[in-house]
């Protein structure tokens, strides 16, 4: 009897396990069917999210350039009202009719040249429109999200704190941002696009609690210090476990309003938004203008690090403009 | 055969036990207080308690018992080999959790969470665990 019970209860155990690598199997072959659905529907919203911001993009530019000529036909027609008036004044000063007819033939005749001109480039540029091929307007840059993820502090940068002689558009002040970068010592920086303007994100760097920058190697380093040298620090370590600080800066030049989203940059992203956006300025772009309404804004991502436990954000500690200060930039930018 | 007392034996082992849980969960919890937040603490603290308390309830349990019979199992000798084995795995099993918590400062980096490193020990532990624990059957059972 007693057998008998064993095999029973042998055999429903092989049975069970059995079932469950089946069913393990099963789950996992389902799983993937539904992996590969959700890369699929990802990738498609990845391409029309793409497309949209190329979009946004192209009708930026076309926008400024728009405005750019909407100024150049403002100063057209003033100039027209201006050359129609002086006729009208000609024609009304009966008395020295005879003497102006000649001036006011040679104002029509300029009015006429001005206008078969204005007509002419008018024709032009809706052929260049037309005839541009896609690829040529499309510029390949990724989009920085306004509102942005909820960053740790942020300052905006005044105008007084660069050169007052600078040129005031997007290369110029790339530049500037680039060479005071690269005076603090960050080598690697990379750029996005944003409404009107561009975003220019700085690499992962590790920092003191204060805000100053590690040394080198250390600074670049995305590994804690353990300062494992003997018995004794480890001791110390398996009781205070390596603590670390991290930062990202992303420089907002836009003039369009800013303003932050609940959403949690994690530490992963932060790291990886180097690497994701373009290595320089788009050609496009370089010779946009920096207008009065724009600003330059340093929103600063600083995570908290301790060994074992998920990076956290740090809240506002220290502030937008120490961080800046701390890091060097803003001298460097003077 | 060379043998030796039952219960004498169980006690042997019982102490290896305690002394060797005792050590495990201070350094433990010296490593893991301030490696965890208040919401990670509890299941990085049922991790350890999976794996101790098992072996020690069933050793405790079985020993409890024997020391209410303590005059007839004194009488009960059982092989020494068996014995030796036996408390080779245990050694071998608690020296392997201590190992896993005191290489959490050297191995651990900043991005891993202290619960994923310790769940990395699970195979490997899970089956000396089923060792140990069926080890410990057998020996609670045999006796000559």
């Amino acid at each position: 009897m007693k057998i008998i019970l064993i095999v029973i209860l042998s055999i429903a155990l092989v049975g069970t396990w059995g079932y469950l690598l089946w069913n393990k199997n099963q789950l996992e072959q389902i799983q993937q069917t539904q992996q590969s659905q959700i890369a699929k529907v990802s990738d498609a919203k990845t391409e029309i999210q793409k497309n949209f911001d190329d979009a946004l993009l192209r009708l930026d530019s076309l926008t400024m350039n728009n405005n750019k000529l909407l100024a150049q036909l403002t100063s057209a027609n003033l100039e027209v009202t201006k050359k129609k008036a002086e006729i009208r004044s000609i024609l009304n000063k009966k008395s020295a009719f005879s003497d102006e007819s000649t001036k006011a033939k040679k104002l029509i005749n300029d009015l006429n040249t001005k206008i078969v001109s204005l007509n002419n480039e008018n024709e032009k540029l809706k052929q260049d429109l037309a005839t541009t091929p896609a690829s040529k307007t499309e510029i390949n840059i990724k989009k920085f999200d306004i509102p942005y993820p909820k960053p740790s502090s942020f300052y905006q940068i005044p105008w007084n704190k660069f050169s007052q002689n600078i040129e005031r558009n997007f290369i110029t002040i790339d530049s500037v941002l680039s060479d005071a970068l690269l005076k603090c010592g960050y080598l690697e920086k990379s750029y996005y696009y944003v409404a009107h303007g561009f975003a220019l994100v700085t690499q992962l760097e590790q920092i003191n609690e204060d805000g100053t920058s590690k040394q080198n190697p250390e600074r670049w380093s995305t590994r804690l210090n353990n300062n494992l040298n003997d018995f004794r620090s480890y001791l110390k370590s398996l009781v205070h476990p390596p603590k670390g600080y991290f930062r990202v800066i992303v420089f907002l030049v836009t003039d369009v309003d800013l303003n932050a989203k609940n959403d949690v940059l994690d530490e992963k992203q932060a790291k990886d938004m180097v690497l994701g956006g373009n290595v320089a300025l788009p050609a496009s772009y370089r010779n946009l203008p920096f207008t009065n309404s724009h600003r330059i804004t340093a929103l600063i991502y600083e995570y908290k690090i301790t060994q074992g436990i998920a990076p956290e954000l740090v809240d506002n500690e220290p502030p937008g403009e120490l961080h800046l200060e701390k890091a060097g930039i803003i001298n460097a930018l003077k | 055969m060379n043998t030796i007392e039952k219960y004498s034996a169980q006690r042997n082992l019982l102490i290896v036990w305690l002394l060797s849980s005792l050590f495990v969960l201070i350094i433990f919890m010296l490593m893991a207080w301030p490696r965890t937040t208040n919401a990670t603490f509890s299941d990085t603290a049922q991790w350890l308690f999976n794996y101790l308390s098992p072996g020690l309830t069933l050793i405790i349990g079985a020993f409890v018992y024997s020391a209410r019979t303590a005059n007839i199992d004194k009488i009960k000798q059982i092989d020494k080999i068996y014995f030796r084995i036996t408390l080779c795995f245990c050694v071998v099993y608690l020296t392997t959790i201590a190992i896993c918590i005191l290489l959490v400062p050297i191995i651990l980096d900043g991005n891993t969470e202290l619960i994923i490193y310790l769940k990395n020990w699970n195979v490997i532990l899970s089956f000396l665990q089923t060792s140990v624990i069926a080890l410990l059957g057998i020996f609670f059972t045999k006796e000559n």
